[in-house]
C-alpha cells in the first residue's frame, strides 16, 4: 500500500519532468490496482481492536477507505442501442405484467355501452394498454368469427390486422379483466393508435398514446374497419 | 486529460487534471477511459529521459495497448514504448461535489516539512482548525509535534502566506504515513490546498498551471466510536 501511493507521486512527477527522482522502493513490483483489499483491511482490523483496547491510541487506528465516501462510478453514458433496448424490455414488462391496466378505469355510458376512462396522464407516445385476447392466425379466426355470428348476444371483440405480411387476429371475445377490449371506437377525435410489437418472437398488439391525454379522458381509437357491409351495419364506425 | 487511481487498501485516491491547454498537441475524439497498471505505467515513464517530450497515443482499432513515445529532439531520436491496456471499470469513483468547512493553503514546501517533522513523532496526523488558526498534532510514544498556523494577514509575498477560511471548526485524523507520499508532489507547485470537513476525505491539491490540479484524496481514520460498534 505505501508502494502503491509513492509510486503514485513519483509517476507523477517524473511525467512532469519534474525535479523529483524517482525513490528506490519504486523498484518493488506489487500490482497496484488489482490487490483484493479484504485481505489487507481484515488484517489490520483484528490488529487494531486488539491495540486500541490496550489503549495505545490513535496511532494504530486504521483508516476509512475512500470507497466508503466515494461511490464506484456506473457510467451513466449509454449507446443509443443500450437506450432503445432498455426502452423496449421496460415496455415488455409493462405489457406483459400489464400494469398499465390498474390506470384505467370501467365507466358506463347509457349510448355506448362500457367505455374506458384514464386515470392518469399520457405522454404522447405513451404505451397505454395491451389488445389482450388469443391471438390466432386469420383463418381460424374466420371460422371463430362465423360461428359468434349466429349469436345475437355475442358482441363483435375480434381485432384483425396484418403483421409481417401475414394476417392475425385477437379474439378478446371472452370477457376477461384486461381493459383494451372494451375501448370504444372514434374516427373523429382518437387518442389512441395500434402498434404491434414483438417480444421474443411473440407479438403483441398494443394501443399507444397517439396526443397527450388528460386525466378522466375517454380512450378512443379508431376500428379501421370501412367495409361496405360492416358500415352498413355499423354507421357509427365513420361517425363517431 | 485526467487521470484517477487508488492505491492498493483503497485509502486513497489521486485524480489528476491536465488541461487541454497544457500540451503541445491534443486531440481526443471523443470520451474514453483507459485503463492501465501503475506499475507499468511506470515502467513506460522511467524510459524517458528528462528532456524528453512524451506522446500518449491510442487508437481505438489498435488492440488494447498505449504507446508512449519518448522524443529528444536533440538528438532526432525516438522511443516507442507500448503499454497493455488493463479492464479497471470497477475501479473509477465519482467524486461528489463537496462544500469543506474548512480551506487551508500554504506553501507546498512547509507543508512537506510539517507532514515529515511529524511523522517522526508519530503514525497518525490530527488537523484541527478553528477561526484562530490551524493545528496540526503529531503525538506519539516518543513525544509529540505542533505546528500551529495563525492565518497571516500580514505575510508580505503571496506565495508565503497561509491562508484559512473557516466556514465551521474541523477535529480530523489521516495516516501521516499518506500525507508523505502526498508531498512528493511539492515540486509540482508552490501552493498546497487542503479542504477539510469532518468525517469526509481531505483534498491535498496541487494546483497545475490555470485550471489543472492533482489532488489526493485520503480517507480519515476510524474514530474509537466507531470501533466500538
Amino acid at each position: 500500500m505505501r508502494v502503491a501511493t509513492k509510486r503514485l507521486a513519483t509517476t507523477v512527477c517524473n511525467d512532469r519532468s519534474a525535479a523529483a527522482s524517482p525513490s528506490s522502493d519504486v523498484e518493488n513490483n506489487a500490482d497496484i490496482i488489482m490487490i483484493p483489499p479484504t485481505a489487507a483491511k481484515s488484517k489490520k482490523l483484528t490488529s487494531s481492536t486488539s491495540t486500541t483496547k490496550t489503549k495505545k491510541g490513535a496511532n494504530t487506528v486504521p483508516s476509512h477507505k475512500i470507497t466508503e465516501f466515494f461511490q464506484v462510478r456506473r457510467s451513466s453514458r449509454k449507446t443509443g442501442k443500450k437506450i432503445d433496448e432498455e426502452a423496449k424490455d421496460a415496455l415488455r414488462d409493462r405489457i406483459v405484467n400489464g400494469t398499465n391496466e390498474k390506470l384505467l378505469e370501467i365507466y358506463k355510458d347509457s349510448v355506448k355501452g362500457r367505455g374506458i376512462r384514464t386515470t392518469t396522464n399520457f405522454d404522447k407516445g405513451d404505451f397505454v394498454v395491451e389488445y389482450r385476447g388469443e391471438m390466432m392466425e386469420y383463418s381460424q379466426a374466420k371460422l371463430i368469427e362465423q360461428q359468434y355470428s349466429n349469436d345475437e348476444d355475442i358482441g363483435s371483440y375480434m381485432f384483425f390486422f396484418e403483421y409481417n405480411n401475414k394476417k392475425w387476429c385477437i379474439d378478446a371475445t371472452k370477457e376477461s379483466k384486461w381493459k383494451g377490449r372494451l375501448i370504444n371506437h372514434s374516427v373523429l377525435r382518437p387518442n389512441l393508435k395500434t402498434k404491434v410489437v414483438e417480444f421474443n418472437g411473440s407479438h403483441h398488439l398494443i394501443l399507444v398514446a397517439k396526443r397527450p391525454i388528460a386525466e378522466g379522458e375517454e380512450l378512443l381509437y379508431d376500428y379501421g374497419d370501412r367495409s361496405a357491409e360492416t358500415i352498413a351495419k355499423n354507421p357509427w364506425l365513420v361517425n363517431t | 486529460m485526467s487521470l484517477q487511481a487508488m492505491d492498493s487498501s483503497h485509502v486513497a485516491l489521486v485524480s489528476l487534471k491536465l488541461e487541454v491547454g497544457l500540451f503541445d498537441t491534443y486531440r481526443c475524439d471523443r470520451t474514453i477511459n483507459l485503463g492501465l497498471s501503475l506499475a507499468n505505467m511506470s515502467k513506460a515513464l522511467k524510459c524517458a529521459n528528462n528532456d524528453d517530450t512524451c506522446m500518449l497515443k491510442y487508437e481505438e482499432n489498435e488492440g488494447d495497448s498505449i504507446v508512449f513515445t519518448f522524443a529528444d529532439p536533440k538528438r532526432d531520436k525516438t522511443q516507442d514504448v507500448t503499454v497493455k491496456m488493463m479492464d479497471i471499470d470497477s475501479e473509477h469513483l465519482g467524486i461528489p461535489d463537496q462544500d469543506y468547512a474548512v480551506v487551508c493553503e500554504m506553501p507546498a514546501a512547509e507543508f512537506q516539512k510539517t507532514c515529515k517533522d511529524l511523522s517522526t513523532f508519530s503514525d497518525s496526523l490530527n488537523i484541527t482548525a478553528t477561526k484562530a488558526g490551524i493545528v496540526f498534532t503529531g503525538k506519539g510514544d516518543i513525544g509529540s509535534s505542533v505546528v500551529t498556523y495563525s492565518p497571516s494577514s500580514s505575510a508580505d509575498d503571496e506565495n508565503e502566506a497561509v491562508t484559512l477560511e473557516v466556514k465551521e471548526p474541523v477535529n480530523v485524523n489521516f495516516s501521516i504515513k499518506y500525507m508523505n507520499q502526498f508531498t512528493k508532489a511539492t515540486a509540482l507547485s508552490d501552493r498546497v490546498r487542503l479542504s477539510l470537513c469532518n468525517d469526509v476525505p481531505v483534498v491535498v491539491e496541487y494546483p497545475i498551471e490555470e485550471n489543472g490540479f492533482l489532488r489526493f484524496y485520503l480517507a480519515p481514520k476510524i474514530d474509537d466510536d466507531d470501533n466500538m460498534e
